[in-house]
């Protein structure tokens, strides 16, 4: 232990040695002390920015700062116009020596992070295409410790994972292999019989003298399930029809049903899945193992069928719910009022509350009149197969007997395992334990199990790392195919690689328009804006269920998420300019998104497209996912807000608060507005240093509250906002439209911000200093074609940055 | 594997006839050595205590015992209070993450030298001599020597299934064959892993060295298994069932685990982190979260404290039970074990990680103090130093931890 802490202590007093014999030769100080100090110095220490005391080694805790300095030299933007400049040779002697100290540290941090590993998605997705096998439902990471947590992304022991890796590759395996019989296909027709949760509304469905339905206020969990169903009996594709009819009323009592005129009844299916021990934090996956299905009914007051293919795994059993059906219990004034022959009030002196409300829900249902779904029929057939063995099985074992070329099975996985050729010797120990349990008197079945598995957990397949010796086009491979659909390589980009053509910048442009086009670049439409913009962490602080019961009850998290992702898979296939993300005239929305955002109403529950006809909402940041993001405690924050649009829209993001500030304590009580409190924090200069850059870009943010709706005053104190502020640059405005507005100068920050977001979210690694000349070609390119975001994206993976490791 | 069973009998609260030969038959037994046995539990959470009502105003013996220690007034004597010790680290709750460490993992990571979490050390100290190394239970605050998350058991259930359920013979042949299985197949791994080495530039071999010794530590985990993997587990009887879903049953759940476990000596390291709950036995109308930004709202700081106080109630449940606990070598449980309850956030609502609230309690050391670390020249203490002194006191010989420059010498 002690040799473990006087090591580092040692290196340090070296590197202490070595500055101090390099710092003569130090051609920076002379200019910063020269053109810097004075603006940036004891005295005015200008944007907060002090240069005299940054400490001229670089450690991990100063890169950021030294990186700003080198940018500022390099683009000229420092010293500004108009005051004495150092001479052109110094300057550019000075560059290329921070460069060259830049790039070292980068580079010694760099080597210091874990290699580069599939994460849960990639996991996931490779298996599905490794194998050809569904896994909707199939989730071999389903334990896997979580990859995010409250601190942000958590790096997770690799101990633990290799734990969770082998037990995947058993599951993934014992799978993939099937030695039985085929199941064979059957058929379920069930009318009238359901079993449901009717206590309530016994009354009622005499009433209507239907097979079944599902409503009740009150009662939101009403759910039909076939009786007498066993569940489904192998793992296959099957096949769901429903014949269901959708009973509106004239009347509506949006109260207590919960949908107002006009929208859509739905219908929703699931097939639960197996407990989990713990719910998944992505939403959009299925992790949970069950499969759900919502259908819109048809409004004609007739019977239809509504059908769905679905993979269901073995023993599942179907349950159907009345998705936006009622859910409020109404209040017993609401009822005095509005159905006053139904029910008296109470005796006052009534003891038990819960009796007699009970009571007051059960009359309520009998004499329920509100929207309803009939459903007539349910019928399930399957499993059905289109091959026997299915696909997993013939891409492990094409032949019908294993033991038939057995090594040559292991051979081809791992090459298909591993994304690029295998040799003899590393194939060896797998062939070498194949051998031995042959030996020990295993099957050939089981001893081509372990090695199939031994191939799953090899870090060829774990890690995206590539041998020296190999064709880089192997890796560029691998890197477009995580890069845009987190998963592995197609034949086509495997054969382009072992044609030697994917160094070509050419052949990257044509295959990165191929895989745009291609169903699985959903991943990266869903992941790489959530990295950008941050948005995979407002599930972690959730806001208050009283006072936004939105949130909860529209399921805004996943609907607000799913509206960027829609627009920005708009704008990158329509190569739109990214501009759009600063400021636009429309937005993706469905009914409830409609609502929160107070729009001309869009039914039913796909986003579609809307004009947003000078409403404020336009761009990123009329975005609830984005409002919500950047305020995850109880009360929005400026601060939080504006460090986002320094980060993920202008791509400069301030540095972290020193450990010696102590943070401002929020105060809610409503005496002084969060303004008022800023300015008060802002007086202290260890404070004022980076809120002055930070808090004005906030501010006219405030008119979006927690959940992104928009508000005039505060709820605590009826003040109004003020939302005038101040860019970075000095620019004065009066509110988000001005904010926007000028924001749409900055589109040459928003491309290298995008550049390098995509360069990060490419390569598994933030982009280099030394890097920086590369990017700006990028952007001056981008210009050139007007930014628009598909050209953006090529230009990207065009680029020698892109293959870079 | 039928712990239904086992639970059915619930009511009873322990019943613990062997415990000795349980010890005695262990792969690596102690021998006739009749030194007590030394305990370690870690009891974190993520949101910091309210500092109003968690630091005394005076120090020394004679402090007047503020409203959130009030629950453990009676054992006043086994317990000492902190204050002014801190990791000097900022970041909200990146910060509050070196709690257990002295480091933030992030900086942990960066500075690529080992600063495992106190609970890692001590489980080293310990070796393969009881079941489990650490009981990991709640959220996790260990973090391993890059800085990397080392994750809980995912339920209480599943902790309580590995070390107090033994598994039937047809459970316990297949376990065997998949453990010779899964070995054979990790062998192989290994070969390849080296064989991909030799083709990696100099930076990626050396970081696909983190590979390679996992895949070792996962092969050596399995064989230790192996040899636990007949042995009877400890006949025990717990009082709560399993299957709760409240935080607020779950932690006296939670404790009683942990002390069945370190008194059966199938662990003497356990960790224990609140999760971001809705304590909804508690009648509140917000999350622990919500009302750790309390925004300075009476009502709401009042929420925050009673969720506080429940977890002070509970370790002072944990205190008298471990104290009721008559050891065979003598002295009470809670005389052996280590506690230590604080956390990693000194206020929840700034997010600032200074002045953390810490208390220990147990160890058979000289409490019944509050100890203020604020001096004219500093603002405060390195935690590392107390979190020093508890592996010093736990018998490992380690002369430094995290950031110390001492040990805690009143202690």
């Amino acid at each position: 232990m002690i040799a473990r802490l006087i090591l580092p202590l040692c290196c340090l007093a070296i590197a202490r040695l070595c500055l101090a014999q390099d710092a003569p030769a130090d051609p920076l100080r002379p200019i910063l002390k020269r053109y810097c100090f004075e603006c940036h110095g004891e005295k005015k220490n200008e944007s907060g920015i002090r240069l005299d005391t940054l400490p001229s080694e670089i450690d991990a805790t100063r890169i950021n700062r030294w990186r700003s300095v080198l940018k500022a030299l390099a683009r000229g933007t420092m010293p500004p116009e108009g005051q004495s400049q150092p001479d052109r040779n110094q300057k550019k002697h000075a560059i290329l020596w921070l460069t060259k100290r830049l790039a070292q540290a980068e580079a010694d941090q760099r080597n210091t992070q874990p290699l580069r590993r599939l994460d849960r998605d990639e996991y996931r997705n490779t298996i599905r295409d490794l194998l050809e096998m569904d896994v909707s439902l199939f989730d071999p990471t389903r334990e896997f410790p979580l990859e995010i947590s409250p601190t942000g992304r958590e790096i997770v022991s690799l101990d633990s994972l290799t734990t969770h890796y082998l037990a995947a590759a058993n599951a993934v395996i014992e799978r993939a292999v099937h030695p039985e019989d085929q199941p064979r296909e059957e058929k379920h027709v069930f009318r009238g019989r359901f079993a449901a949760e009717r206590s309530l509304c016994a009354g009622l469905l005499e009433r209507h003298d239907c097979e079944s339905l599902l409503a009740g206020p009150g009662n939101p969990h009403a759910s039909l399930t076939p009786k007498e169903y066993q569940g489904t009996q192998a793992a296959g594709h099957y096949r769901i029809r429903i014949r269901a009819t959708a009973v509106t009323p004239p009347k509506y009592f949006p109260e207590i049903e919960g949908i107002e005129a006009g929208e859509p009844l739905r219908l929703a299916v699931e097939f639960p899945g197996p407990a989990t021990t713990k719910p998944p934090r992505d939403y959009s996956d299925t992790s949970d193992g069950s499969a759900k299905k919502v259908f819109e009914l048809r409004r004609d007051g007739k019977p239809h069928d509504y059908e769905w293919e679905v993979w269901l795994e073995k023993s599942m059993v179907p349950r159907m719910t009345f998705a936006n059906g009622p859910k409020k219990r109404p209040s017993e004034v609401w009822v005095l009022n509005n159905l006053p022959d139904l029910w008296k009030y109470p005796d006052p002196q009534a003891s038990d509350r819960t009796i007699w409300q009970h009571a007051m829900l059960k009359v309520l249902l009998n004499n329920y009149r509100g929207p309803m779904i009939h459903v007539h029929e349910f019928r399930v057939t399957g499993p059905v197969h289109k091959q026997w063995p299915p696909r997993s099985h013939r891409i492990l074992i094409p032949a019908d007997d294993p033991s038939q070329d057995a090594e040559e099975h292991l051979r081809r996985f791992a090459e298909r395992a591993f994304r690029r050729p295998v040799t003899r010797n590393e194939i060896e120990p797998v062939l070498g334990l194949f051998r031995t349990q042959l030996a020990e008197g295993k099957s050939t079945l089981e001893a081509l199990k372990s090695g199939f598995k031994a191939i799953l957990c090899s870090p060829s397949f774990l890690f995206l790392v590539e041998p020296q010796e190999q064709l880089i086009d192997y890796a560029i491979a691998s890197r477009l195919s995580y890069f845009l659909w987190s998963s592995m390589p197609d034949e086509t980009l495997l054969a382009l690689a072992e044609a030697g053509r994917l160094t070509d910048p050419k052949v990257r442009r044509e295959q990165t328009r191929r895989m745009l086009d291609h169903p699985r670049s959903s991943a990266f439409i869903r992941r790489f804006p959530d990295r950008w913009l941050n948005l995979d962490r407002p599930d972690i602080a959730p806001p208050d269920q009283y006072t936004f019961p939105q949130f909860y009850e529209w399921n805004l998290d996943y609907w607000s998420r799913r509206e960027t992702q829609s627009y920005f898979h708009h704008i990158v296939s329509n190569d739109l300019s990214i501009a759009n993300f600063l400021d636009s005239d429309f937005t993706f929305a469905n009914y409830e998104l409609s609502k929160l955002y107070d729009l001309p109403r869009v039914s039913g529950r796909t986003l579609r497209k809307v004009r947003l006809n000078g409403s404020s909402r336009g761009g990123l940041l009329g975005h609830s996912s984005v409002l919500m993001a950047t305020a995850t405690g109880p009360e929005t924050s400026p601060v939080l807000r504006g460090v986002w649009i320094l980060k993920s829209l202008l791509g400069d993001p301030p540095d972290p608060p020193p450990p010696a500030v102590e943070p401002l304590e929020p105060d809610s009580r409503g005496a002084r507005t969060i303004r008022e409190r800023l300015n008060m924090h802002r007086s202290s200069t260890a404070c004022s240093i980076c809120h002055r850059k930070i808090d004005p870009l906030g501010f006219p943010l405030e008119v979006y509250d927690r959940i992104g709706r928009l508000r005039t005053t505060y709820p605590e104190h009826n003040r109004r906002i003020d939302t005038a502020g101040k860019t970075p640059r000095g620019d004065s405005f009066r509110n988000v439209s001005e904010l926007k507005k000028l924001l749409l100068n900055h589109k040459e920050e928003l491309a290298r911000c995008l550049v390098e977001n995509l360069l990060e979210y490419a390569r598994g690694r933030p982009a280099e200093s030394i890097e920086s000349t590369g990017i700006d070609t990028i952007v001056k390119e981008s210009r050139r074609s007007g930014f628009k975001m598909k050209q953006l994206l090529f230009l990207v993976v065009q680029s020698d940055l892109f293959t870079d490791n | 594997m039928d712990r239904r069973a086992c639970l059915k009998s619930a009511g009873v609260t322990i019943a613990l006839p062997l415990l000795e030969s349980f010890g005695n038959d262990r792969p690596h037994s102690t021998g006739g050595d009749l030194t007590p046995i030394r305990r370690m539990v870690c009891v974190a959470n993520g949101y910091g205590m309210y500092p109003g009502a968690w630091f005394p105003t005076e120090a020394g013996r004679r402090y007047e015992t503020p409203r959130l220690l009030k629950p453990l007034e009676q054992f006043r004597d086994d317990f000492t209070v902190f204050s002014h010790l801190d990791h000097g680290v900022a970041g909200g709750h990146v910060g509050a993450a070196a709690f257990l460490s002295g480091v933030r993992p992030v900086d942990a990571r960066a500075a690529g030298s080992d600063f495992r979490t106190l609970d890692l050390v001590a489980a080293d100290h310990v070796g393969p001599r009881t079941h489990l190394p650490v009981l990991r239970l709640g959220r996790s605050w260990s973090y391993d020597a890059r800085g990397a998350l080392v994750p809980a058991f995912p339920t209480v259930g599943s902790a309580f299934e590995k070390l107090f359920v033994t598994p039937s013979r047809q459970s316990i042949e297949r376990q065997r064959h998949r453990m010779i299985n899964d070995k054979s197949i990790l062998d192989a791994v290994l070969d390849q892993t080296r064989s991909l080495q030799n083709r990696l530039s100099h930076t990626d071999r050396n970081r696909m060295n983190e590979y390679l010794s996992a895949v070792r530590s996962v092969e050596k985990r399995i064989a230790d298994s192996r040899l636990w993997l007949e042995k009877p587990r400890p006949d025990v009887e717990l009082s709560y069932p399993l299957d709760v879903q409240d935080v607020v049953q779950r932690v006296p759940l939670i404790y009683e685990l942990i002390t069945l476990a370190l008194q059966t000596d199938s662990t003497r390291v356990a960790t224990f982190g609140f999760a971001l709950d809705r304590p909804a036995d508690l009648s509140l109308r917000y999350s622990y979260h919500e009302y750790s930004h309390h925004g300075t709202i009476p009502e709401r700081v009042e929420g925050l404290l009673k969720i506080e106080e429940f977890q002070m109630q509970e370790l002072a449940r944990f205190l008298k039970r471990l104290k009721s606990i008559e050891e065979p070598r003598g002295g009470t449980l809670l005389d052996n074990t280590l506690l230590l309850f604080g956390s990693g956030l000194g206020n929840g609502s700034s997010h600032s990680c200074r002045n953390l609230p810490v208390l220990l309690a147990g160890g058979g050391l000289r409490h019944g103090n509050h100890y203020s670390f604020q001096t004219a020249s500093s603002q405060s203490a390195p935690l590392s130093n107390l979190l020093l002194t508890m592996l010093r006191r736990f018998g490992s010989p380690a002369k430094k931890f995290g950031t110390s420059t001492g040990e805690i010498s009143e202690l």
